[in-house]
């Protein structure tokens, strides 16, 4: 054989496996994401057209929602005691009354981001439009002891706490990938105090109109670091603003903050050494069994409802909670993720492919609990162990040492029987070994959008036009607080039709008060959906402070 | 195109392909899911989660799966030694490399018809006939790579196979 022969076997070969070899990786990596309809991702170019129609409409609609005008009986006052979520805040004699109410919890609305932390050092950000991941950015060089990240969403990125208490902090928007230590202080912080093998669980809150980072270590530690108070709200590394203690056992595996009460839980894996909390307010150790779910017994799912009760050995292999400050921990859970529209608990087995979705009361209130499934995942081969919710209806799994990012679904919210869809959104190429919280899920809430479907009041007729709508919102401390540092917007439309834009309506009415709501989309026609929005204004917390939300449609 | 340069470059395509499988395993594929793929599934029951329910009777064969971290464990990356422990036990019942475990299913009895829902040697998975392996007996498998390092399996998702026999599936991480 001549050389050029030789040079041209070479060659062809050579052709042959590059051509083979792209395809398999990009069969592995590069394929399309899976179907393009639905949530809050679409909804962007309404909402950022909302504001300029909003403003117009708002001011001069809103003069108008200072007196209930004539044909819109407030209703009356529901004794607000001890009823449940879903009971009206405001009831009408249906003799007079053509319409219906409907009244839900909020729902946050959150950025429609997911984050990635692998065991390879790489963090990745995942920006969702519709069912698609439309953007992605990589970080690396996120190092610490061994184990996995824990990580916590803020509002303006997200903190990376590796083993022996290693920082870190992106923002999505303004952070250059790339190496993360690289990039100076303000990225990468070693926090003095954690041993080498401690692992530090980081959370966010908000307390006297501050933002702040909360951590616990060691036996029992905590500290805290504050943040900016404006956007991207970057930690000020290198700055302890307060330190306490919860008590003697080992902690900092996993944790939960309950942005309500304040109160910071954790624990150290499996809830081998019991459950702490701490009370942020005054930095001092607060029984878990303070929990509103602390004395919750059910009588079928014993083992499922372990919760804030320090039983060692008991608990998920990591604690989270709702955003009722319910503390969520099973024996024989990877760990739970809330799900604030079907307002379902779901549960990850360890590592047995095991996927549970319970009613969210049946992990906090109702002993007997019904209308639960289970789902075995290893069938087809594959298996969920992280879980964060999107606030939406949707539920992000990370796949444990393959690296698979499933966004998963209900196929019916108010059938759980119907089963579930999960899509393969993302592969992260890596082990996402990582806690607690990676979307947001129980971030304070800033926002929240909530849409009520009026199909389902009982008195409602689609036949008709709606006259307008009423809106009554309940304080949790109580009736009679003033709306405030709050915006209202609202847009009524028909189910499968385009959503339209939102309108500001301001002056709204104090707690328990009905606010009528007579804007361009929701004033004298046929509409079966209303989104309601709420956004905090300033520093406040009084977004938070709403235990829960009435619509009245009026026909 | 000169006949001189076509049967060189034939030859060279003819290469290619045969190495084709050689590039391809370089990153072993199986239980990787597609980005775009969407799995359906149904409730396996309402009404009742207890994982323990999970685990299904023994049956006369034991199709097995383990991963490693996720990926199928590989007797030519680690070939981790598995030491199968009963509740309350401080030493492994059966310890066995994954070399010597994943050929039970031509030296452990089994018949040809078990053979054939293997549906041919896949990587990670396994079938003992001669009940060696009793996974409802099974609290703990812990596996050693040949480097020492260590992954643990504490419970298992098992599922009816075939009428004869029972899938379980170990995640070791």
């Amino acid at each position: 054989m001549n050389l050029k022969s030789f040079l041209s076997i070479i060659f062809a070969m050579a052709c042959v496996i590059a051509v083979a070899f792209s395809s398999c990786t990009s069969t592995e990596f590069g394929g399309k994401s899976g179907p393009k309809k639905g949530g809050k991702g679409g909804t962007n170019k309404t909402e950022s057209g909302a504001a300029e129609t909003g403003e117009d409409d708002s001011d001069e609609a809103g003069e108008e929602g200072t007196e209930t005008p004539p044909g819109f009986e407030p209703g009356t006052l529901f004794d607000t005691g001890d009823k449940e979520p879903e009971d009206p805040i405001r009831e009408f004699d249906t003799e007079k009354f053509a319409g219906g109410i409907l009244v839900k919890l909020l729902e946050p609305d959150q950025k429609n981001q997911i984050w990635g932390v692998t065991t390879k050092g790489e963090a990745t950000y995942m920006r969702l439009e519709g069912d698609e991941v439309k953007e992605t950015k990589k970080w690396t060089g996120i190092t610490g002891g061994d184990g996995g990240a824990r990580t916590y969403v803020t509002e303006g990125g997200i903190v990376i706490s590796k083993t022996g208490g290693h920082l870190y902090w992106i923002d999505p928007e303004s952070t250059p990938q790339g190496d993360l230590k690289k990039l100076g202080a303000k990225h990468y912080f070693k926090l003095d105090g954690p041993a080498g093998d401690d692992r530090v669980c980081v959370v966010s809150y908000k307390r006297d109109k501050k933002r702040f980072l909360g951590m616990g270590y060691g036996k029992g530690k905590f500290v805290e670091i504050p943040m900016d108070n404006s956007a991207p709200f970057a930690p000020q590394f290198g700055t302890i603003s307060r330190e306490g203690s919860a008590g003697t056992k080992q902690w900092g595996y996993s944790c939960f903050v309950d942005q309500d009460r304040l109160i910071y839980y954790s624990q150290w894996v499996n809830m081998s050494e019991g459950i702490l909390g701490i009370d942020i307010d005054t930095m001092k150790a607060k029984s878990p069994t303070s929990a509103p779910n602390g004395s919750f017994k059910s009588t079928n799912l014993a083992k499922e409802t372990v919760g804030p009760k320090d039983e060692p050995g008991k608990g998920s292999y990591a604690v989270t909670g709702d955003r009722d400050g319910n503390i969520l921990n099973g024996t024989g859970i990877y760990t739970y993720g809330f799900e604030s529209r079907s307002k379902t608990i779901w549960a990850a087995g360890k590592g047995n492919g095991l996927l549970a979705i319970y009613p969210a009361k049946c992990l906090s209130k109702e002993a007997n609990c019904t209308g639960f499934g289970s789902f075995n995942m290893n069938k087809l081969n594959i298996n969920v162990g992280p879980m964060s919710g999107l606030g939406d209806g949707r539920m992000i799994g990370m796949f444990r040492g393959v690296g698979t990012v499933f966004l998963m679904k209900l196929k019916d919210d108010k059938d759980l029987s119907k089963g579930i869809d999960a899509t393969a959104i993302h592969n992260l190429e890596g082990d996402p070994y990582m806690y607690t919280d990676f979307t947001g899920a129980t971030l304070y809430m800033t926002k929240s959008e909530t849409t009520f479907e009026l199909s389902d009041m009982e008195e409602y007729s689609s036949k008709r036009e709606n006259r307008g709508i009423g809106f009554t919102w309940l304080d949790k401390k109580g009736k009679g607080q003033a709306f405030e540092d709050i915006q209202l917007e609202v847009r009524c439309y028909k189910n499968g039709e385009r959503e339209g834009s939102y309108e500001k309506w301001t002056k709204v009415k104090d707690s328990t008060e009905q606010t009528v709501i007579l804007t361009s989309s929701c004033k004298d026609k046929k509409f079966n959906q209303v989104d309601v929005r709420l956004t905090q204004l300033g520093d406040n917390d009084t977004l938070m402070q709403i235990k829960k939300i009435q619509v009245t449609a009026y026909q | 195109m000169k006949k001189t340069m076509f049967i060189p470059i034939a030859i060279g395509i003819l290469a290619g392909i045969w190495f084709l499988p050689f590039s391809c395993a370089r990153e072993p594929k199986f239980y990787l899911p597609k980005v775009g793929q969407k799995y359906s599934f149904l409730p396996v029951q309402m009404n009742n989660s207890n994982p323990e329910k999970y685990v299904h009777e023994d049956l006369p064969a034991l199709h097995l799966t383990v991963r490693w971290g996720g990926r199928a464990v590989d007797k030519e990356n680690g070939n981790p030694t598995l030491n199968f422990y009963k509740k309350d036990q401080t030493t492994p019942f059966y310890s066995v490399p994954w070399s010597e475990l994943e050929t039970a299913y031509k030296t452990s009895g089994c018949s040809s018809d078990q053979i054939e829902t293997l549906d041919g040697p896949m990587p990670g998975v396994t079938l003992i006939c001669d009940g060696r392996i009793k996974i409802s007996e099974v609290a703990q498998v812990e596996a050693v790579s040949d480097k020492g390092e260590k992954k643990y399996g504490y419970e298992f998702s098992t599922y009816k196979r075939s009428d004869d026999i029972l899938a379980a599936i170990i995640q070791l991480y």
